[in-house]
């Protein structure tokens, strides 16, 4: 990704620049509220706008020097649980989006289905195709989630399952 | 006071309130383990079985319920990175690191023991302290709120100096997301775009767990290799609850420290234990040397956030008996059980039926010691989850997840809401955000901002003339101009 001349932009950039734009939106519309309500998000938006630009302008800046260092003295001393710099960053991106993939079919078969049957559902096709587990393993630990989830959830505790859109399309 | 203590020691003490306090403790052990749902949800469920009881007995199981819920929150936590609660999120940040590099059996057994430790220092704390409870709560007022909101946002945002501005700008940004949905003062609706769901605010759970444990979970499968089985040493256990143990015994002056912070903030009205962690945290990493160490695995991390959260508990239940203002979400069906139970919160509980609130305590304290025993005797089983192939637990906590975000409002947006912050915590985790200050800022949101228009509303600008306010925005301009001082030696020195 190139920015300035010789200069390849640190991805932090982008995530900057994201939260940049948030700020701006919510400093730019509060100004449609009356002073009571507007009143703290200028309090606190005007100033995150700020250090949002000076974090932009840094991260652009400082791209052609930072760029030749590696991930982890760039990120060194953030208050947050340490990433694994180790692994090469082509791998942890295609991770990533495996498990991301999972993730959002877990959350379409949801919408499409509903939860009770998404969830074993999902657990059994993980299973098989991510674990390689057995289709007996994969079966029992379906089923055994799946009663689970109806005793505690359904049962228990009454919560309001969402429809699915299939079943809701079809008459159900 | 001291006829009110054997009264109350009298009515704790007996075989039938010990029961009831064991049956709290196994209950909330039970549904306390999984993420997300915690006390809160079995003391909803049990809520109406709790009103025919008598007011003794339906407090004693309460506290069960919620003692055991602060102390197995963590387990989730420590494991896989989940915070069990929004107070175990501070946990997350050195627990899970350990139990990845084969240490979870020590980070269960510290934390536990800081748990139970912390919440005897906490209960003895406020027993001291009960009659000084009211004038002491009264020397802060609105403006002195809102400063120690700032402050705590500030203090975690600047924490390890790395990258104060990015620190500062994630705080800020956890507490404009907050102000999404009715402003507390007008009832105006802000960046609902109108859409129902976000006209009562983003609710935190989806928002935790999307940072937190979405990435976590992912990066499990990106660490342990692509069949998902651990790779070799990195999760075969290296260490022994014992030894959790001995680092408590070691780091026993921060665990007073921390429980003491977590008394005081327990006992200041509306902030509660889901800032008193981050507070705890950060003074641990704060008053420590090798501050690069915390985010890797330092058991500090994990002994000083456990001590606040379950000191924090027993100023929390005061305050709600005493004042009828609950710190927590867990805290306001207690209320509304006490309703129920005809015991309307007020001074009277610190006077008239201070018997019941001594009853509390001392449930309290015997709660803490159940609920760390029974974590204790089982922290080696618990602890051998972490060995199952990755691959295997993946799918089933990521449906345990869904679920927990789910349960906040049941309602679509809750799932989106954990998709789109999964998104923004990996990113902010992979490019070197910090995400705490985020959390932390959500958490305060509401306070602050109330006490900011309070503050304004009330005392002009006279408020910045309060000595404790001065004392506070000091220590907060401190705060900055030490983070900025620090990170420009290191880029100098770099």
């Amino acid at each position: 990704m190139s920015g300035p001349p010789g200069k390849t932009i640190d991805p932090s950039f982008w995530l900057a620049l994201f939260f940049t734009a948030v700020v701006a939106v919510w400093v730019v519309t509060a100004a449609r509220f009356d002073w009571d309500t507007r009143l703290f998000p200028w309090a606190i938006g005007i100033p995150a706008l700020l250090l949002a630009l000076r974090q932009l302008v840094g991260d652009w800046r400082g791209s052609a020097t930072r760029s030749e260092a590696s991930e982890e003295q760039r990120y060194r001393g953030i208050l947050d649980i340490s990433v694994d710099r180790t692994i090469p960053p082509e791998v942890i991106t295609r991770h990533t989006l495996r498990a991301g993939s999972w993730i959002l079919g877990f959350a379409a078969g949801i919408w499409l289905l509903g939860f009770l049957v998404s969830i074993p559902l999902f657990i059994f096709l993980y299973l098989i195709c991510e674990a390689r587990a057995s289709r007996l393993v994969a079966l029992a630990i379906a089923g055994l989630m799946l009663l689970f989830v109806w005793i505690v959830f359904d049962q228990v505790m009454h919560l309001a399952w969402p429809e699915a859109a299939l079943l809701t399309l079809i008459g159900h | 006071m001291l006829d009110a203590i054997a009264t109350a020691t009298g009515e704790v003490f007996t075989l039938t309130r010990l029961a009831w306090l064991l049956a709290g403790v196994l209950l909330g052990s039970v549904i306390g383990f999984v993420p997300g749902i915690g006390g809160r949800a079995t003391l909803a469920i049990l809520l109406p079985f709790i009103v025919k009881m008598d007011p003794a007995s339906a407090l004693v199981l309460i506290v069960g319920i919620h003692a055991i819920g602060n102390t197995a929150d963590t387990i989730p936590a420590v494991l896989f990175g989940i915070p069990g609660s929004t107070s175990a999120t501070a946990t997350v940040m050195d627990g899970y690191p350990m139990a990845k590099r084969g240490e979870a059996e020590r980070a269960l057994g510290a934390s536990f023991v800081a748990s139970g430790v912390g919440g005897l220092i906490g209960a003895f704390t406020v027993l001291a302290t009960i009659p000084m409870i009211r004038p002491l709560v009264l020397t802060f007022g609105n403006p002195e709120f809102f400063m120690t909101a700032i402050l705590a946002i500030v203090m975690i945002g600047l924490l390890t100096g790395g990258a104060p501005v990015k620190g500062l700008l994630a705080g800020c940004l956890g507490l404009l997301i907050g102000m999404v949905g009715d402003a507390p003062q007008t009832g105006a609706q802000r960046w609902t775009f109108d859409f129902l769901y976000l006209s009562d605010g983003i609710p935190l759970i989806p928002v935790a767990l999307g940072l937190f444990a979405i990435p976590e979970l992912i990066d499990m499968t990106v660490e342990r290799g692509g069949n998902g089985t651990p790779r070799a040493g990195s999760v075969a256990s290296v260490s022994t609850k014992w030894q959790g143990v001995k680092d408590v015994a070691t780091h026993w002056w921060l665990l007073v420290r921390s429980s003491f912070l977590g008394s005081w903030i327990g006992i200041l009205p509306g902030i509660g234990s889901g800032s008193a962690i981050w507070l705890a945290y950060g003074h641990a990493v704060q008053t420590s040397k090798d501050r690069e160490s915390f985010g890797k695995g330092d058991v500090r991390g994990v002994i000083a956030p456990e001590a606040a959260n379950n000191a924090s508990d027993a100023g929390d239940w005061c305050l709600t008996l005493a004042f009828g203002i609950p710190g927590s979400a867990t805290m306001s069906l207690v209320l509304a059980a006490m309703l129920l139970l005809g015991l309307p919160p007020g001074p009277k509980m610190l006077t008239d039926h201070l018997h019941l609130t001594l009853v509390i305590v001392w449930s309290l304290v015997l709660a803490n010691l159940m609920a760390t025993s029974l974590c204790f005797l089982f922290a080696r089983q618990l602890a051998g989850i972490t060995r199952l192939p990755v691959h295997h637990l993946f799918p089933v906590l990521i449906v345990l997840i869904f679920l927990a975000a789910y349960q906040s409002t049941a309602d679509w947006g809750d799932l989106v809401a954990l998709l789109v912050f999964s998104v923004i915590g990996v990113s902010m985790k992979r490019f070197g955000w910090p995400r705490p200050p985020l959390i932390v800022g959500m958490v305060l949101q509401r306070l602050a901002e109330t006490y900011f228009f309070l503050t304004t509303k009330l005392y002009g600008y006279s408020w910045l003339t309060r000595p404790v306010v001065i004392l506070l925005f000091a220590l907060t301009v401190a705060t900055v101009v030490h983070a900025v001082l620090r990170h420009s030696r290191q880029r100098a020195k770099a």
